[in-house]
Order: structure tokens, then sequence, then C-alpha cells
């Protein structure tokens, strides 16, 4: 199932880097994910839950997901 | 020559020799396992992040000495998903402590570049790649210098943003065992 949601997401914004815990099955899934807004000095992901995508919404990944 | 028996379970006040029946323990040597720790983990977690991001997996210990040694063994249970035909698939990890002592106890390579060792290559053109495969990693970490807690944990990173991982992916669990071992 992440699967088609990580397809999703690259066919709307290619090399978009993210994370989260479980599946992305609803908007409040959605709302859980870990965006990457860069790379601290130790390798550590910097992430932030707010949407920094304005393109990537639930509404439109969803659209995608459903053709795929 | 006349054979006497001591009572040995009665007649010994110090520690009894295992050929006795005893421990033969005065003081824990070198070498010997003092206590084993177990983590079975198996909640999903996913990432096309090409920095580190934790995989959920953990397992604490609580060192009995400062000087003793912590042996780690790990396995990540992962499926790879070639977001692009013809592309490579692969995930790099470390493992970072928390607690009683910080730092890096592991970490494949560090770095940019080359450091994933784990990695699937699809020339197939027009075929979308996705894997299902376990990895194992050892360390062994001689610097913890604490009596208290710690707690490691696995990060990983992927390849490339063109790519995703499911850790634990269908709940089919990733292990993380520590070993304490007297020096």
């Amino acid at each position: 199932m992440s699967y088609k949601f990580f397809k999703a997401v690259r066919n709307i914004r290619p090399e978009t880097e993210l994370s989260f815990v479980g599946e992305i099955e609803t908007e409040e899934d959605f709302k859980k994910i870990n965006w990457s807004i860069g790379v601290d000095e130790n390798g550590f992901s910097i992430t932030t839950t707010t949407n920094p995508h304005s393109e990537l919404t639930w509404t439109a990944v969803k659209e995608e997901m459903d053709k795929l | 020559m006349a054979l006497t028996k001591l009572n040995l379970a009665q007649g010994v006040t110090s520690t009894l020799p295992t050929g006795n029946g005893g421990t033969g323990a005065t003081s824990f040597a070198p070498g010997k396992v003092l206590q084993i720790q177990h983590t079975n983990y198996n909640t999903s977690v996913s990432t096309s992040d090409q920095g580190y991001v934790t995989t959920g997996l953990t397992c604490a210990i609580t060192p009995s000495a400062t000087n003793s040694k912590i042996f780690g063994m790990f396995k990540l249970q992962a499926r790879g998903n070639g977001l692009t035909s013809s592309y490579e698939w692969g995930y790099a990890c470390k493992v970072d402590r928390s607690g009683g002592a910080s730092g890096t106890a592991f970490e494949e390579k560090s770095g940019t570049g080359q450091s994933y060792s784990t990695y699937f290559i699809s020339n197939a053109s027009g075929v979308t790649t996705n894997i299902a495969q376990h990895s194992s990693f050892q360390f062994l970490d001689t610097t913890h210098n604490t009596t208290s807690a710690i707690t490691y944990t696995v990060f990983a990173k992927v390849q490339s943003g063109n790519q995703a991982v499911d850790f634990q992916n269908a709940t089919f669990p990733s292990q993380f065992t520590l070993w304490e071992i007297a020096t």
C-alpha cells in the first residue's frame, strides 16, 4: 500500500523526501507524515509535520493514488 | 590410603568449585555473558528520506559495569520500492545511543556517496522493481562507560529520493539483540 502512496507523491513531485509510521490511508494519516527539509551535520534528516510542498495536498495525492 | 569424604555443601564457606556442584564464580571472567536483551519489532516504518530517520527498531540495556562490552546484532526486514524503472535501490543504516551514553555505536560507512551495502539494481527497462529482504549487522560498543540504561536505535536512509523503503513491511519483524560481555 505504501508503494502506491510513494508512487503518487513522486508523480506529483519527484524527489520528495519523507517518512512515516504505518500506512497513509486517510487525511489524518497524511498529517502525521515527517517531511524532510534538510540534513544536519550528523547526517540526520531535519523533518517537520507541516507539509512544505503546496502541490502535495491530501486531495491531490489521493486522486493520484486512485489512478494507480 | 584411607579416603576421607568432605561435605562441601556444608564444610566450605567460600565459593564452591563447579566440579563440586557450585557456581565457581568469585568474579565475572572476561568474555562471560552478563545479560541479554532482545527486541522483536513489527510496526511498519516507511521512508524516502536521504537523511537518517528512525526505523523504529530499538533495544535497551542497563550495563552492570562501566567497562563491559556491549555486543549488538540486529536484522532489518525491508521491502524496497524502486519508483522508477532501471534504477538502483538501497539503504544505509547506523545505530545511535541515547540515555546513559550518546553518540554513534555503529555506521555502515560514514559520509556521502557509496555508503550503502544493501542495494539492488534493476536493468530491466520499463519494469518497476520491488524487493523484500533481510540484512544483518553487528557492532561492538566498548565505550559506553556507564551503568545507566542505554537505548540503541537503528536509523536508516535511502539511496535516492526516487525510491522508498518499508521497514517491517506487512508486520514482518526486525530484531535487535544486545549482549553485555564482561571484560
